[in-house]
Formats: C-alpha cells, sequence, structure tokens
C-alpha cells in the first residue's frame, strides 16, 4: 500500500467508500419517478388584474348643494379630525431612510450554523434572532432596514424556502410555501413590498408579495445561472419596474418588466466567455456588471452599460491586474468597490474602490485580505459608505467576514464567522 | 413559457414517450450515480435518499435539458447539488462520535490501508463540502478540472484551488510520502 502514491492511495480509499450497485428498492422507486411525481406546471399565467367596475357618476339631485350646509360643516370637521390623526400616527412612525442614497449604518446580519443573528456595531454585541432546528441562512434587508428575507431548509426535505421576517426575528411569514431548488438569489423591491427569487436550473423568476400572499411564477425561461455566487437578482432604481437577472447558464444579461414580463437582452457573452452580478447604479440609469472570455483562468472584467442597453464598455484596470471583476456601487453612486487579481487565479486577490466610471486603481487592500480564497467575495457597502463588508470564501469554511476601509483600504476581521453573504441594515440618517 | 434566448425547432416528446425515454435515461445512469453520491457523502442510505432526490429533480426539469446526450453531465451535475446540499445541513444534524478503533482487517487488507483509512476519514472530515466534492470527483470520478468545474458551476481556477488545498491536507494526514523520500 505504502508504494502507491499519496494520490493513488486516495484512489483506493475512495474506492473502498464505494457502496456498490444500487439497491432493487431504490432502481424500482426511480423509475417510477416520471409517473409518480407530477412536474410542475410549466408557466404559471402572471397574475391578471381584473378591470375594476366603474361606478356610474351619481347624478346630482335638486337636495345636493346648499340644503346639505350642515352635512359639509360635519364632514369638515372629520376630515380635519382625521388630518391631525395622521399626523399623530405619523410622527410616532419609525423613521426610515429612503431606498436609494447614503443612509446610517444599522445592525449587520449574519448566518453562523443555521441560526441568524444580528450585531450591533456600536457595542459588539451579537444576538441570535432566528433560531431553531431548521436551517436558516443569507439574510437579505429591506432597503427600508425593517425587515430581512432569508432562506431555509429542513433535513431530510429537499429545497428551500423563503421567509421574511422583522429585524429583530419577529413576525417570521413563510414567502414561497413550495420548496425551491437551486435558489440563485433574492431581493426586496424598493418599497420592500415585493420579493423576486431566482431559482431553478432552468432559471424561474418568481415575484411574491413580502407579506406572504400573491406568488406568482413570470412567464419566461432564463436557462439558469451556474454560479452559486453572483447571480441575485435586483429590481431598478427607484421604482422597481424591472429586474436585471443572469440567465442561459451565465452567457446573457436580462432585464425583465415586472409587471408584464416583457425581456430585453441587455448584454450577451462571447463566445465561452459569461457574464455575472449585475448590479444597477442607485440611480438606475446604468448598470455595471462582470463579463469573462474563457472559463480556463479567470479574465473578468467590469462592465458599465446603460439601463437601455447602449453604451457598453470595460471600466479601466490597472497595468498587471489580470482579472477586475464584481462590481458594486457605492450608495452615493460615485464609486465601485471591486474584487480584482493580478494573476490568473485567486493568488494575488485584492479589494479595491474606483471612481465610478472612470475606473483606474484606485485604493486596494493588501492580498492578505483574502487569505487563500476559493472565490470571488460577495460585497456590501456600508450604508454611509465610509467601509465595506465582505465574506470570503475561504477554504475553511466558514470564516469571519472582514472590514475594509473606503479611504484607506486597511482591512479587519469581525469577531463573528459565518458562510452568508454580507448584509448591512440601512437606518434614516 | 416563454423560452428567451433558446434555438428554436426543439423536438417535443409526447407526454408518455418523455416518461418513458426519462426512465430509461434514469435506469441507465443509476448505479453510477448511486455509487458517486455513495463515496461522496459515505453513507449508502443518505447515498439513496440523495440519488433519488436528484432523479425527482431532474425530472422535474427534463424539459429544459436539450441534448439527451448530455444527460449524464447534466444528470451528474443535479446529483452533485443534491450532495453538496446535504453535506451542508450535516452541520444541523446531531453527530454522533464513533470510536475510532481499528479492526483487524478482512481478506488481506493491510494494516498500512487500515492506517490509511482512518487517516483518510478524518482529514475528509475537515474538508469543507465543496472541497469534498472535488475530491471525489477528481479522484473517484476521473473528471477533469474543466469537468469538475462544469459539474459543480465554478470556475476552473476554484477548482485547482479547492483541490489543491484539499489534497494537501489529505496528503499530510497520510504522512511522508516514501515514494518521495527515496
Amino acid at each position: 500500500m505504502t508504494d502507491l502514491s499519496p494520490d493513488d492511495r486516495i484512489r483506493t480509499w475512495l474506492l473502498a467508500r464505494d457502496p456498490g450497485e444500487a439497491p432493487e428498492t431504490l432502481r424500482t422507486s426511480v423509475t417510477r419517478v416520471p409517473y409518480d411525481v407530477r412536474r410542475p406546471a410549466i408557466a404559471r399565467l402572471a397574475e391578471r388584474r381584473l378591470p375594476s367596475a366603474v361606478p356610474s357618476a351619481s347624478p346630482l339631485t335638486r337636495f345636493a348643494a346648499w340644503r346639505s350646509l350642515g352635512a359639509v360643516v360635519v364632514l369638515a370637521l372629520l376630515l380635519i379630525g382625521l388630518v391631525l390623526g395622521v399626523l399623530l400616527v405619523a410622527g410616532s412612525a419609525p423613521r426610515v431612510p429612503p431606498p436609494f442614497g447614503r443612509a446610517a449604518n444599522g445592525n449587520v446580519a449574519y448566518a453562523a450554523e443555521g441560526d441568524l443573528y444580528t450585531v450591533d456595531l456600536v457595542t459588539g454585541r451579537s444576538q441570535a434572532i432566528v433560531t431553531g432546528p431548521e436551517t436558516d441562512t443569507d439574510p437579505v434587508w429591506s432597503l427600508d432596514g425593517s425587515r430581512l428575507v432569508f432562506r431555509r431548509s429542513i433535513v431530510g426535505e429537499p429545497g428551500e424556502r423563503l421567509f421574511v421576517a422583522r429585524a429583530d426575528g419577529s413576525g417570521i411569514v413563510l414567502i414561497t410555501p413550495e420548496p425551491l431548488s437551486s435558489i440563485a438569489g433574492y431581493a426586496f423591491s424598493p418599497d420592500g413590498r415585493r420579493i423576486v427569487v431566482v431559482s431553478g436550473l432552468t432559471g424561474d423568476v418568481t415575484i411574491a408579495n413580502s407579506d406572504g400572499t400573491g406568488l406568482r411564477t413570470l412567464d419566461v425561461s432564463f436557462g439558469g445561472c451556474v454560479f452559486a455566487n453572483g447571480c441575485e437578482p435586483s429590481f431598478r432604481p427607484p421604482d422597481g419596474a424591472e429586474i436585471v437577472l443572469v440567465g442561459g447558464a451565465n452567457s446573457r444579461l436580462y432585464v425583465v418588466d415586472a409587471t408584464d414580463s416583457r425581456v430585453r437582452i441587455l448584454a450577451v457573452a462571447p463566445e465561452g466567455g459569461g457574464v455575472i452580478a449585475p448590479r444597477w447604479s442607485p440611480d438606475g440609469a446604468l448598470i455595471a456588471y462582470g463579463r469573462w472570455q474563457s472559463a480556463r483562468a479567470l479574465t473578468i472584467q467590469t462592465h458599465i452599460v446603460a439601463a437601455d442597453g447602449t453604451g457598453d464598455r470595460v471600466l479601466e484596470a490597472p497595468p498587471g491586474a489580470m482579472w477586475n471583476g464584481r462590481p458594486v456601487w457605492s450608495n452615493d453612486g460615485t464609486r465601485l468597490a471591486i474584487v480584482r487579481g493580478y494573476g490568473p487565479g485567486h493568488e494575488r486577490d485584492v479589494l479595491a474602490v474606483v471612481s465610478a466610471p472612470a475606473g483606474g486603481r484606485g485604493i486596494e487592500t493588501a492580498p492578505s485580505v483574502f487569505d487563500q480564497p476559493i472565490d470571488i467575495p460577495p460585497i456590501e457597502w456600508a450604508p454611509d459608505d465610509t467601509s465595506i463588508l465582505l465574506t470570503p470564501f475561504t477554504a475553511g469554511r466558514p470564516d469571519h467576514q472582514v472590514f475594509v476601509d473606503a479611504l484607506t483600504g486597511r482591512a479587519s476581521r469581525t469577531p463573528w464567522a459565518t458562510d452568508s453573504r454580507p448584509a448591512w441594515q440601512r437606518l434614516a440618517p | 413559457m416563454r423560452s428567451v434566448g433558446t434555438s428554436g425547432g426543439e423536438r417535443e416528446l409526447a407526454g408518455a414517450d418523455q416518461r418513458a425515454a426519462f426512465a430509461q435515461l434514469a435506469d441507465h445512469h443509476l448505479d453510477r450515480a448511486y455509487r458517486l453520491a455513495g463515496v461522496i457523502l459515505g453513507d449508502s442510505f443518505e447515498a439513496e435518499d440523495a440519488t433519488h432526490d436528484a432523479v425527482v429533480m431532474a425530472w422535474r426539469h427534463f424539459g429544459s435539458l436539450r441534448d439527451p446526450a448530455r444527460f449524464e453531465a447534466w444528470f451528474q451535475r443535479i446529483l452533485v447539488n443534491a450532495c453538496r446540499d446535504r453535506l451542508r445541513r450535516r452541520r444541523r444534524s446531531p453527530v454522533v462520535e464513533i470510536e475510532a478503533t481499528p479492526e483487524r482487517p478482512a481478506g488481506g487488507e493491510d494494516f498500512d490501508s487500515v492506517d490509511d483509512r482512518l487517516a483518510l476519514d478524518r482529514a475528509f472530515a475537515t474538508l469543507n463540502p465543496d472541497q469534498r466534492l472535488a475530491v471525489v470527483l477528481r479522484f473517484y470520478a476521473d473528471l477533469t478540472v474543466e469537468e469538475i468545474a462544469d459539474r459543480t458551476g465554478v470556475p476552473a481556477g476554484t477548482v485547482k484551488s479547492r483541490l489543491h488545498t484539499a489534497t494537501q491536507r489529505l496528503h499530510h494526514a497520510l504522512g511522508p510520502n516514501p515514494e518521495a523520500a527515496r
């Protein structure tokens, strides 16, 4: 045995784990699958809004107007009372930030060992907000910072379901009753009322209300996104009328109308290449995304294209940078955070902050920030744009997240460890 | 469903024919899939569940498969995903520690192989799910780096990095290589 090379000893060991032929019970059940398992409806029709009945105008009668002066006075008093009531309620309601632009920094949400936590960055105290036997992960904040959407799986059950909870973990609402497979990503609409999720090998696009109602699958198929990171859909600022998506197994970027499912192709990858990680600028005018030429080495570059698909151009990268991808806009839209590599793999990865849309070298972290990365990390700006939070995907996951000062490039590890995407709560300034 | 960005003219199979075609393909690839799941998961019962999950998932998306000749690679990708999900969920499952008491092997297995097995069992358990998949697909399924990238949905550079880290750890567990020492 010891005459074998280490690799051959690994092969021998793996062969010993081989359980042999499939048991007959499995064979029987597997061949019954196409007869016993109902395939999902290929398309669910988009919800249609039925034309509402238009009330016919009531004819004025001779009893109106001057003879109802007393009623008018009563109505005016009621209106004044109503306005005062609304003002009182509005005054006591929590202030929320606008969905785009700079905001104050709130808590960071993260997942660890299947539970969700938030950490107060002022006190440094972490608090479990969603716990239990289920595996909950990848919390994403609504843009007003009041709620979180996250995915949940249960041991022994296939797929995952999306849930929404308040910022403190209370009021958990099921959003997708049927389990979803291969979830590529999800996001709140700007007003927080809807959630879009892309799932399945064919890239099914589902929109649901964040109160758990109104689930509908858009009448489109995008051919899916093959990466677990960088395929998150997002609503277009400021009103969420459109959604940008990766599809065609990372060969195309699509923009789909969130109401009528009309689709337009925003960008097409070169033969053998791909596209990934599209991000709207905060004003909704531009989209930054990554595009690569070959799957054999990392050649990804950041592109910026107008929202109508015109003017696609490569963001300038500094000399020596072999790839320069996964761009994320700052909240004020003046800068991009980019993961950059000075080798064909992940040997010398840095995080760079460059001005947008000029590009260039900008401010770079030291390569040690990433510590043997195995993938390009997801990154998120602090709501006030002073720093950046990222989750390095290193060999020994789960790992600590990393804060990067956006002005100096200095980095520091978080006290908490997680493999979930960075999620930073926006608060009213 | 409106299909976007795909070539037209694809042949639609009638429902009954499609069921029969799928059942035949699934049956044909079952053994290989179950064995691969078994090696990845190290548990035959869990391998049965993962294989069955993958078949159900494949059937649900069978309509999206454009080229039946690509069935094996396509199905392997689904299976690998199913196994990865199970490996990740294990973090939430109760773990029963089994005392490592090497039994005297039967059938001529020598002590070195028992040592190897125990060492590799332990080292493999320290790898994350993605590294385990890379190791099994490379050294058991004999896939190339590019094929592993296709099955796991990550760039080839990422696969290389995962393999490098994982094999280093496994080699370390095996101790000094006597071949190299000669």
